[in-house]
């Protein structure tokens, strides 16, 4: 599938929509991403099956604090700049590109250095959402070095780290994006051949932003419309389940930041006389939802906020008192649920004091 | 007295009030040249109130939607430089991005983008270019153009660039008016960057327009200070309004909102404001109408104002209804209604013409819908009844019981018995409610600043960001002894090693006594 700037509205949207509540607002994203592509030409979104086993396949995504994304809202560069500091230091180019995360602007960014490389850009990620921390991604929880790892700043400083873990190489592009990019940077990581990319990549996910970008704008303000063809689309993909778990409004956000994460608690309000309530934990994403007090939706499974009029999926960081909202659970593909990705990807690696419950 | 205007779509209405007390109103029709609408007006209020002398008003307040219009038209907009100062970092969304091509067309679609602006702690990113920044003024005055926005990276944190580049420009081209980004709006670079354009854009005409209100006024004998409408619910000076008239855009359903909390003393309440085609619904949260929380466009360009949050829904007096009353609006006829209407002679059954047959209002002739099936009746009712109560419901963001405040021409179309509402209210003078929220509201400014914990103390940071609140607030009018600050919004800023939060405060005053023109920010 060749993708022109035409169709980065619709995967912006549908990142947007993956990235259960973190990946800052996609708008100045997806105006971005579309100048490259006016700038530079199309981008080629290669299924991971088209892919060869032998090529050179590097991940790449920006990360950093979504308000600073707001104000400096990039030069275009930063992600190839990281690219090409990589390629020198591995002596060797890419041959295709995959998003380290589908949720969010990162579903963007390869498409960025795809045109300006004339590079295809892989139908997968690494994550199938959004989610706080490297070493979340498949590639590391099955076995893929993230380093070497490259970041780039806006000003054109980059570095090239080796670390024991990705946990490490985690803390290092935080302390780099603070102090060489004013709080964001981009990353090209988790260096690896076809055949791995194969076995180690969510599947379909950019694709799938695109058809969920597109079923939103069709069905803008139409809900019911908008689940049936959700429940439609998720059907030909990895994900499982999918269930409105609720509609309301937001009663109380009570919100502050540990450890550089934006943390928060919601209540919702059921419309309606019968008042049932529900609290949704955040850390970045929703990663928790309890219906009246019983646990209903856990990570790795998605935890999606969209707003009750229009359909737009809504970010933690602008989720508001009195926000009329639907709440839409989706069951994680199966290589998010496995014992390896447990160890990472459970509820109680974020803090939580339950077990990860199937929707 | 205050002497309240509201110049809407339709009707210009003006209202006299002497301290709380509503002592005259009167509705004129809007004209185009709106300044001759404002007059009729004010001589209706005169007229009805005949001892008074015109020097007895001691302010004048007024909300139009005529910089909206100008946007939304693409008329009355001066042709602007837009300058970006932070290239390096922002190069890959230049000016009027995502805009339509008409309105890009009308502003010129003139760009400087050059090197410098700020990181979000204040410190400089790269060195301010002014070579660039020369290049781009020989450039701007080579085009003769009248106007300028200037829009440097995290300026609401560190204003220094905007300012210096300022004084350049109004040094190398004497009259040019400069819109500041950090005026205008918070950190948000996109949409801040739109407003101030558009802010630019509409300079020339507001000072045209506030010149022509001001002698309108001085032609009736009032001499009062003039204060315009923003779009929060709070006044700036006439003055002010001429440098920022973007901040009146959809002040109208605020002032409808802020009548509606004076004529029923209610400072938490739902409020509609029923028209001929549309219900407007919103809710009073202490003594506010509720902010929306999204992005609001004007003329199809994304801003971040402040913005009241309503919903309109499509219930007027004019709605169509359905031959089984189980359908009633979208459609309306609108303005026609007087003439094509059941009860006014017409042929079309409409909301007003159920209200009548159900008794609930004495309008036109009633014999007209006498024939109409019982059965239509009660289920237009109930129609109308499920529209209202469940998008009323959706507006609500208590659990609780909250009164219903109903103003505007068609308040007869509510029903006494709505559900998660305590008590129906129908205040006297509701009709002009808009021109009474006009001549009540305060004024107010913003501020906003961004701390890192550890380095600085919260405290130390919200009084700074408090007192510069303030002192914008003086400068829209108010007077320094009746500030007050009614908004603090703690932002996180993730991924910050050490917690970085972003404060933004709103201060509100009441009106200095003999203010005019307050000082220009």
């Amino acid at each position: 599938m060749i993708i022109s700037k035409d169709q980065i509205a619709d995967i912006a949207m549908g990142g947007a929509f993956l990235a259960t509540g973190g990946g800052g607002d996609v708008l100045v994203g997806k105006m971005t991403t579309e100048e490259i592509l006016r700038r530079h030409g199309d981008v080629e979104l290669m299924p991971l099956e088209a892919l060869d086993d032998a090529a050179t396949v590097i991940a790449i995504g920006s990360v950093g604090a979504p308000t600073i994304m707001q104000e400096k809202v990039s030069n275009g560069m930063e992600a190839l700049w990281a690219l090409q500091a990589l390629e020198a230091y591995l002596g060797r180019k890419a041959d295709a590109l995959i998003a380290f995360e589908a949720g969010g602007l990162n579903a963007l960014v390869p498409f960025l250095v795809g045109a300006q490389r004339k590079l295809p850009v892989l139908d997968a990620d690494g994550m199938g959402r959004a989610l706080p921390e490297l070493q979340m991604e498949t590639f590391s929880i099955y076995g893929v070095k993230a380093t070497p790892l490259s970041m780039a700043g806006d000003l054109g400083d980059n570095a090239v780290i080796n670390t024991r873990n990705s946990a490490v190489a985690e803390k290092l592009v935080r302390q780099f994006a603070i102090h060489a990019g004013g709080g964001h940077c981009c990353s090209a990581e988790h260096v690896m051949d076809g055949k791995t990319a194969k076995r180690v990549s969510v599947p379909g996910t950019i694709s799938l932003c695109h058809r969920i970008g597109a079923s939103l704008g069709t069905h803008y303000g139409k809900l019911d419309l908008f689940l049936a063809d959700l429940q439609t689309i998720l059907k030909d993909t990895h994900y499982g389940k999918m269930k409105c778990l609720f509609e309301g409004k937001i009663a109380d956000v009570a919100r502050r930041v540990e450890g550089g994460f934006d943390m928060g608690d919601l209540r919702l309000e059921s419309f309606g006389a019968d008042k049932k309530e529900m609290r949704i934990a955040i850390q970045n994403e929703y990663l928790i939802a309890k219906l009246d007090g019983e646990v209903v939706a856990t990570v790795p499974d998605l935890i999606i906020l969209i707003d009750h009029e229009t359909c737009r999926p809504i970010t933690s960081e602008t989720i508001h008192y009195g926000h009329r909202v639907a709440v839409i659970g989706i069951g994680a593909p199966p290589i998010m649920t496995t014992p390896e990705a447990m160890k990472v990807l459970a509820p109680r690696c974020f803090g939580f004091d339950t077990d990860y419950k199937p929707l | 007295m205050r002497l309240g205007i509201d110049v809407g779509g339709t009707h210009t209405d003006a209202v006299l009030m002497d301290g709380g007390d509503v002592c005259a109103s009167h509705k004129a029709l809007t004209t185009a040249d709106i300044s001759s609408g404002i007059i009729a007006a004010i001589n209706g209020v005169l007229k009805n109130k005949k001892d008074l002398s015109p020097s007895a008003v001691t302010a004048v307040m007024l909300g139009t939607t005529q910089f909206t219009n100008a946007v939304v038209e693409r008329k009355k907009l001066a042709q602007v430089a837009a300058i970006r100062i932070g290239a390096q970092s922002t190069s890959a969304l230049p000016p009027f991005m995502d805009w339509p091509g008409d309105l890009t067309r009308a502003l010129g679609g003139h760009c400087h983008m050059i090197d410098g602006g700020h990181e979000y702690d204040g410190s400089e990113i790269v060195p301010f270019d002014e070579a660039a920044f020369e290049t781009a003024i020989t450039d701007i005055r080579s085009k003769n153009l009248k106007a300028a926005a200037l829009c440097s990276v995290f300026s609401p944190v560190n204003a220094a660039t905007e300012l210096l580049c300022r004084d350049r420009l109004q040094d190398a081209i004497p009259g040019i008016e400069v819109a500041l980004s950090h005026q205008i709006g918070k950190i948000g670079l996109y949409q801040r960057e739109n407003a101030t354009l558009l802010n630019a854009a509409l300079m020339g005409f507001a000072r045209d327009i506030v010149a022509a209100f001001e002698s309108s006024f001085a032609g009736l004998g009032i001499n009062a200070p003039f204060f315009i409408s923003q779009n929060d619910g709070t006044l700036m000076s006439a003055g002010f309004a001429a440098d920022f008239p973007v901040l009146t855009f959809s002040s109208g359903p605020t002032n409808s909102m802020r009548g509606a909390l004076y004529l029923s003393g209610l400072k938490d309440a739902m409020v509609v404001d029923v028209g001929g085609t549309t219900s407007d619904i919103g809710m009073l949260m202490n003594g506010f109408p509720r902010q929306s929380g999204t992005s609001v466009e004007i003329g199809g360009v994304l801003t971040n104002f402040r913005m009241p949050d309503v919903l309109a829904i499509g219930l007027g007096g004019g709605s169509l209804v359905a031959e089984d009353g189980k359908t009633v609006g979208p459609d309306s006829v609108g303005h026609q209604l007087i003439t094509e209407g059941l009860v006014f002679g017409g042929s079309r059954l409409t909301a007003t013409d159920i209200a009548v047959a159900a008794k609930h209002v004495a309008i036109g002739d009633e014999s007209r819908v006498a024939a109409l099936k019982p059965d239509t009746i009660r289920q237009a009712l109930e129609t109308m009844r499920d529209l209202l109560g469940q998008n009323i419901d959706k507006m609500k963001t208590s659990a609780g019981d909250l009164p219903l405040v109903v103003v505007g021409g068609g308040g007869f179309l509510v029903p006494d018995d709505l559900p998660g509402i305590s008590e129906v209210i129908h205040p006297n003078h509701g009709s002009v409610a808009n021109a009474i929220g006009a001549a009540l509201a305060q004024v107010g400014a913003e501020a906003e600043i961004v701390y890192t914990r550890g380095e600085r103390e919260r405290g130390d940071a919200l009084a700074e960001v408090q007192k510069q609140a303030k002192d914008n607030a003086v400068k829209a009018g108010a007077d320094p002894a009746h500030i007050t600050i009614t908004e603090i919004e703690e932002t996180p800023m993730s991924y910050m090693a050490k917690p970085t939060m972003r404060l933004h405060v709103k201060a509100v005053g009441d009106l200095a006594r003999g203010a005019k023109d307050g000082a220009r920010a």
